[in-house]
């Protein structure tokens, strides 16, 4: 398994694999919290955000991410609208436990580049299994109480 | 590890969802009914800009866990319409204990209320009571499961007299000492 860190991703170029442009930079992702899963990389932000959905991924690599070269597409769905207006930028946002205590910040979080599932959860100094994520929103991350 | 809070201390902080991480309200005020020792709910204000009274409120059964930081609920749909809520939410300022005088019942005054002392995490069960003691300074009582409560006055057993509690640490191990004492 090939994991990569979302704070290392962010920024990285996207190039497609049908003329070698890049086509633009990772500036957000899409988060499935229930599923524990990146959907999906948003290129630029808000309306003219474009989304390319993990199946149009061909390979996330540490220098590029390649997709294929008609795969970036507008936002979609509400997820992907509320991923290019920033409701995923997970990095630095308030994390608290379900029993109501603040854990610090979160710092990074971990994913396998073949399947986009979410392996490690960083929040100050823990690191947590990424099924303790529950829920992502304007005022915190939260996570399960159990697994800090 | 129990950890205990004191009620005023829940005031202003906000309620989060578990699901969905958003803070759709604040602690406005917490509601105690004193002869059962525990926390009926809390009311609400809103968060941020509108701030004001919310008409919705918290019972304590709609509380996902009382933290530190925040009071968790699975999510919005917990809060309860002022029609739904529980009568002795509604009955108010008439149920607060603070500042009431603390009276053995042997006719002993040992203080006044100043705070309940909640425990967190849990079902919102209130085990003790901050005191302001007669002598000057503060203290900390343990709480029988019941008791006898007016709106001026609360009555607490004689041997309450041995468990006053300089800090809010050494209450959590009188409490259980307190209560098997009593035989409860």
């Amino acid at each position: 398994m090939n994991v990569e860190s979302l704070k290392a991703a962010l920024g990285r170029k996207v190039v497609s694999t049908a003329d070698a442009e890049a086509i633009g930079t990772v500036d957000h992702v899409v988060l499935d919290v229930p599923g524990r899963r990146v959907l999906g990389v948003v290129l630029g932000g808000g309306k003219k955000a474009r989304v390319v959905p993990w199946s149009g991924i061909t390979g996330f690599g540490h220098d590029a991410v390649m997709v294929r070269g008609d795969a970036a597409r507008p936002a979609g769905d509400e997820d992907e609208h509320r991923s290019a207006g920033g409701a995923f930028d997970v990095l630095g946002r308030r994390t608290l436990s379900d029993d109501g205590n603040e854990l610090g910040h979160f710092t990074d979080l971990t994913f396998d580049t073949a399947s986009g599932a979410l392996v490690e959860l960083l929040v100050g100094e823990h690191t947590l299994p990424a099924d303790a994520l529950l829920g992502v929103g304007s005022y915190a991350v939260v996570v399960a109480a159990a697994a800090g | 590890m129990t950890l205990l809070m004191k009620a005023t201390e829940l005031v202003g902080l906000p309620v989060v969802t578990v699901d969905g991480g958003e803070d759709v309200a604040e602690v406005r005020d917490v509601v105690y009914e004193p002869e059962a020792g525990r926390l009926v709910g809390l009311t609400l204000n809103k968060r941020g800009f509108f701030a004001g009274r919310m008409a919705e409120m918290l019972t304590i059964d709609g509380v996902h866990a009382i933290g530190r930081n925040a009071v968790m609920i699975k999510d919005p749909s917990v809060l309860m319409a002022p029609g739904d809520a529980p009568e002795v939410a509604a009955q108010g300022p008439e149920r607060n204990v603070l500042g009431n005088e603390v009276l053995t019942d042997g006719g002993t005054r040992i203080g006044t209320v100043r705070d309940l002392v909640v425990v967190v995490g849990g079902d919102g069960r209130v085990v003790g009571y901050q005191m302001d003691k007669d002598g000057g300074g503060v203290a900390y009582i343990p709480l029988p499961s019941q008791m006898a409560v007016s709106g001026s006055t609360l009555v607490v057993p004689d041997a309450t007299s041995d468990f006053v509690i300089d800090d809010l640490v050494g209450l959590g191990a009188a409490v259980d000492e307190f209560r098997a004492r009593l035989g409860l």
